[in-house]
């Protein structure tokens, strides 16, 4: 799973207010490195819970991923930024689509339910009787 | 943008190339349908996100998905199963939701769609002929072949909020 899929995954286990963002607990991860595309970042950007990403990157280990507010689209769009090792593009890219996490755990934000993450799939299955109403 | 296809397994992934495969999410309850999702995946060198879930209890913010591809559950030992697909993917879809249905339910799709799962349109992009091995105990046939329609629907605009995508 990468972290634009945690971006817009949220819990469903009764008790949760919102269930999101799920917390993460990163056990093994790795990076699969893929061309980036511009188009795509620029029109995802403004969709992104920019919170969410960079505390899924603090919990990866990486602090240094990603500023705490986002790149802006002059940044993104600037000439020559899709080549830019380690510049706003390529760190957004990088966040967003490169890194796999293999092993680990979501936590609901609002009732602490475990989500396990196995081979790279989270399992997100709930009891009937742990269901949100 | 990225969107999304549940039950993966049987779902043609070559179908993905439309897309553009730029983020695709597939979701299915059988972790074994994901591990073949997976391998298909792979030969069509497609990277993909794999979720194990069940439909109905799907919580996702609905901002990011655009589109959602998916092959319910015919729904006709249960009924409605198949309706509730289709409506998780109206919520959850900005763009469109595009889905198979058997062609025999085809007005009651059409009328439940639009009455209840929040679509503003619903159409029958083609009649296809469905070859469904014998996946239950309870089919009694070891093969029947279906007329099975493959539909189109947009969902209503609507106000974003924040992990309240599947939330009833």
């Amino acid at each position: 799973m990468r972290l634009l899929t945690h971006n817009m995954l949220a819990s469903n286990a009764r008790g949760a207010v919102t269930g999101y963002p799920l917390k993460l607990q990163v056990v093994k991860w790795s990076t699969k490195e893929v061309e980036p595309n511009p188009d795509f970042l620029r029109g995802i950007l403004p969709k992104l819970d920019w919170p969410a990403l960079v505390a899924a990157t603090h919990a990866l280990g990486l602090p240094e991923l990603l500023p705490e507010t986002p790149p802006t689209d002059a940044e993104l769009s600037a000439e020559g930024a899709a080549e830019e090792e380690g510049g706003p593009l390529r760190r957004l890219h990088r966040a967003l689509l490169e890194i796999h996490i293999e092993e680990g755990t979501l936590v609901c934000p609002d009732t602490e339910r475990c989500f396990p993450i196995s081979r790279g799939v989270p399992n997100m299955l709930l009891h009937e009787d742990e269901v949100r109403n | 943008m990225p969107f999304i296809i549940c039950r993966v397994k049987i779902t043609n992934l070559v179908s993905l190339w439309l897309w553009d495969h730029r983020h695709v999410v597939g979701i299915d309850i059988d972790l074994h349908s994901l591990e073949i999702a997976q391998e298909n995946a792979a030969d069509l060198e497609l990277d993909i996100d794999l979720i194990q879930c069940d439909i109905k209890n799907l919580n996702l913010r609905g901002l990011l998905v655009d589109t959602v591809v998916m092959n319910p559950p015919f729904g006709t030992s249960n009924k409605g199963a198949d309706m509730e697909f289709i409506s998780m993917g109206l919520k959850v879809a900005s763009r469109a939701v595009y889905s198979l249905h058997k062609t025999s339910t085809r007005e009651y799709i059409k009328k439940t769609a639009l009455r209840n799962c929040n679509a503003i349109s619903a159409e029958v992009l083609c009649e296809l002929r469905y070859n469904l091995p014998q996946t239950y105990k309870f089919h009694k046939k070891k093969e029947v072949d279906i007329a099975v329609d493959f539909w189109r629907f947009v969902p209503r605009a609507r106000e974003e909020s924040r992990g309240e995508a599947s939330k009833k």
